[in-house]
């Protein structure tokens, strides 16, 4: 088994609809200077390794790659990229310590969905290109799984509308949560329809920001006395996405990657599968229905996720979640880890819980994407 | 060292073509399926999946390593994608190898592919974006302009020829004679090459590899696992990469410091400590002839200026003493960006097996590398393998 890593350092910057002020080298020059400072290293000396984790066309660069070394002090060092969200940057680094390609490895994930004038057109090209993309958007792909997936379960909007207001209205407790607001479920129930059942409230709107998380061995973390939040367990998976394949058995889509992420992250960090193993869990909901279904995924009971989405308790997202914090892009799944590392350091503020030991983060890369990952955090 | 010691016990291609008329999806199938049945395995043996791919501009989808992903076998399994520009084929089976060296799995299918031919009206329309949008994109610049400032600042550094350059062209074409995917073997010569249409001096057409569709594939296992499989496994016992400045205008182009870099770490990794004695042979990334020459002296197989002496005098040829690009290299046998690297590193797993037919190296060999080049000219990746 792989041997354990420790976070070291984060850093972040942005958090806002539209960063105006800085540009992405910017954004992620902050961000990573921040984390730097905050594990006291120094990235010409000490660092292995730099992850980062974009795509293409969200940064409007073709190899995107090449522009990513200078501004994270990784200019002639070992740099990459992995297109996936940073979750899956972070497991990769995990493997890099292991492997022992060095003791200190940086992740760096970023948005600036802002940039992108035609965030449609960029979103449709993710589709495949023959069948899929001609007659589907991504809302109405979105659409067509809620309503796929409310008419399985049964369910009507009521349960979404109260998910959509808790989270909008514990965001305003969050300074990193752009889209909080002081509305109710009838406010909810009232807003406009993208495509039915799909509300625009139900969707994660874009954000920018930039996270670099430094991670560390255990050996460096006890040679030098470093302060680390552990990573426990790490697992990603990816399943055929439900439009183009049922790969389960039930009447509505199920979130086949969580589910089998969870499962290997709990055997990872010998953990039972239970969410009462945590103090926090922090789930993805890019879309409304999306945390119902992954509370599916977790839980592997129907009622149990139906019961905890119904009462929202204060475990259960305790960040306000992507509906009040916005859609990262690819640093989606890193601003949850950075909320759960907050949480475990105790220096979340206003939405600090008590007694906060171990977390739960579990992730989905975004539409159209059928991958998905969890990570558990201990201290 | 890793922390397991980590085998490669499969290898599987695809042609190399101008334009395939399998879709990405379908390409990166045969590759993988080429690569499992090499290996003796299906795909339920595999515990998880890399992909190698670079501009998603080339297929014009969003997100490409999910959209291949069932062609590349990732479905129900963790599966990534990584990606440093053209350096990603030999780079993907580094990142393979950490998910096995690591502990974390005992199987990694390490899969890359490239469709360059949706993209119209050319496959370099891609390129055009990587450069700065500032201060690079409003002068109009291509990849071939700047190659050819490097090609050219090689050349005066070192007082080349455009013929002894030339030489590297004819060797490779020539030996993707033997290679059953090669797109551009040929027999041709050095009058050839100078003749050949000037592109930007002092790149002529036929300095230069081509524009494919490919993929390629190759089976990553613990030692456990490997020698449940294979006799004969492949061992990866040194991987390095760098990543050098995006500003290449601030760098002196005749030397490539990052690719030198790259290789100290992959050496350091393999205890190589003279690489021109215990290396056997290399497949040396060549999408331009002279790249060749330049990344031979980058990973210290040659002293600085000294590889187009050593090419002058055969060297380099597959009977001589450090046979390079015995394959055919990315001139003749193609060059689809993420797959080309892969071959290369499918390549050297077929020589150190004696398994290459008639590309085989005269030599006895035990110890190959693989190495590609990418980005804005800042990108090394190097993979070290021994029988």
């Amino acid at each position: 088994m792989p041997s354990r890593v420790g976070v070291i350092g984060i850093g972040y910057e942005g958090f806002r609809p539209v960063v105006s002020d800085l540009s992405v080298r910017e954004l992620m020059f902050e961000a990573a200077s921040k984390a730097y400072n905050d594990a006291n290293i120094d990235p010409r000396k000490d660092v292995s390794s730099f992850i980062s984790c974009d795509e293409d066309f969200w940064e409007g660069w073709s190899i995107t790659d090449e522009m990513v070394p200078d501004q994270i002090g990784g200019a002639r060092r070992a740099v990459s990229t992995v297109s996936a969200d940073g979750l899956i940057g972070i497991a990769q680094a995990a493997m890099q310590i292991s492997s022992g390609i060095g003791d200190i490895v940086v992740v760096e994930a970023h948005s600036k969905a802002a940039d992108v004038i035609s965030k449609d057109e960029v979103e449709m090209l993710s589709l495949e290109p023959s069948y899929v993309r001609p007659i589907l958007t991504l809302d109405s792909l979105a659409a067509l799984e809620m309503s796929y997936y409310m008419n399985g379960r049964k369910l009507d909007r009521n349960l979404f509308d109260k998910i959509v207001a808790t989270e909008k209205k514990r965001g305003l407790k969050n300074p990193r949560a752009s889209y909080s607001a002081d509305i109710d479920e009838k406010d909810v129930s009232e807003s406009e329809e993208l495509i039915k059942p799909l509300k625009k409230l139900d969707k994660a709107e874009y954000a920018e920001a930039a996270i670099t998380i430094v991670l560390a061995s255990e050996s460096y973390i006890k040679k030098e006395k470093k302060d680390a939040v552990y990573v426990d367990g790490v697992a990603w998976s990816s399943s055929l996405p439900w439009y183009e394949a049922v790969t389960n058995e039930s009447n509505y889509p199920e979130a086949v990657y969580m589910k089998d992420s969870f499962k290997k992250c709990c055997k990872n960090a010998k953990v039972k599968e239970d969410l009462s193993s945590f103090d926090i869990i922090e789930v993805d909901d890019q879309y409304s229905y999306k945390l119902l279904q992954h509370l599916d995924a977790l839980t592997g009971d129907e009622k149990e996720s139906e019961e905890i989405a119904e009462n929202m308790p204060d475990y259960l997202n305790p960040s306000s979640g992507s509906i009040a914090i916005g859609n990262l892009i690819e640093a989606t799944s890193q601003a949850r880890i950075l909320e759960a590392l907050l949480q475990l350091r105790g220096e979340a503020g206003a939405l600090q819980l008590k007694r906060v030991t171990r977390a739960l983060v579990a992730s989905w890369r975004g539409l159209s994407s059928p991958t998905g990952g969890a990570i558990i955090l201990s201290r | 060292m890793g922390k397991r010691r980590v085998a490669i016990i499969g290898a599987g291609m695809t042609l190399f073509r101008r334009r395939m008329l399998e879709t990405g999806r379908e390409m990166a199938f045969e590759a993988s399926r080429a690569a499992l049945d090499s290996a003796g395995m299906e795909i339920k043996d595999i515990e998880s999946v890399v992909l190698g791919s670079a501009p998603d501009a080339f297929d014009g989808v969003h997100m490409k390593g999910e959209y291949l992903l069932d062609g590349a076998g990732g479905v129900g399994k963790p599966y990534s994608r990584v990606y440093v520009g053209g350096g990603t084929g030999v780079f993907a089976p580094i990142a393979g190898w950490w998910h096995v060296a690591s502990g974390a799995f005992d199987t990694c299918l390490v899969v890359a592919e490239e469709k360059m031919s949706p993209l119209h009206p050319h496959p370099q329309y891609a390129f055009w974006s990587i450069f700065d949008h500032t201060l690079e994109r409003p002068l109009g610049t291509t990849l071939l302009w700047i190659f050819a400032l490097e090609m050219r600042r090689y050349m005066h550094v070192h007082n080349v020829k455009e013929e002894d350059i030339a030489l590297v062209s004819v060797k490779n074409k020539r030996n993707a004679l033997d290679h059953p995917a090669a797109q551009l073997a040929a027999k041709i010569t050095v009058d050839d090459v100078m003749k050949s249409e000037p592109m930007v001096w002092p790149v002529k057409r036929l300095d230069v590899s081509p524009p494919s569709d490919g993929a390629a594939a190759v089976i990553l296992a613990s030692e456990d696992v490997a020698k449940k499989y294979t006799d004969n496994p492949i061992w990866i016992d040194g991987v390095g990469w760098n990543v050098d400045t995006q500003y290449w205008t601030n760098r002196d182009l005749y030397f490539p410091e990052y690719l030198r870099q790259a290789a100290l770490m992959a050496y350091k990794m393999a205890k190589i400590e003279n690489p021109r004695k215990q290396i056997d042979f290399a497949e040396v990334y060549d999408p331009f002839d002279y790249k060749e020459l330049h990344h031979m002296e980058g990973l210290m197989l040659a002293d600085k200026g000294e590889a187009p002496k050593l090419t002058k005098e055969g060297i380099t040829q597959r009977d001589g003493d450090l046979p390079i690009c015995p394959s055919g290299g990315l001139l003749g046998v193609g060059n689809p960006i993420a797959a080309a690297g892969l071959m290369k590193v499918c390549e050297v797993f077929w020589q150190l097996r004696g398994e290459a037919g008639k590309r085989q190296v005269k030599k006895e060999v035990n110890t190959g590398l693989a190495q590609a080049w990418g980005d804005l000219m800042q990108v090394g990746t190097v993979i070290v393998l021994r029988r």
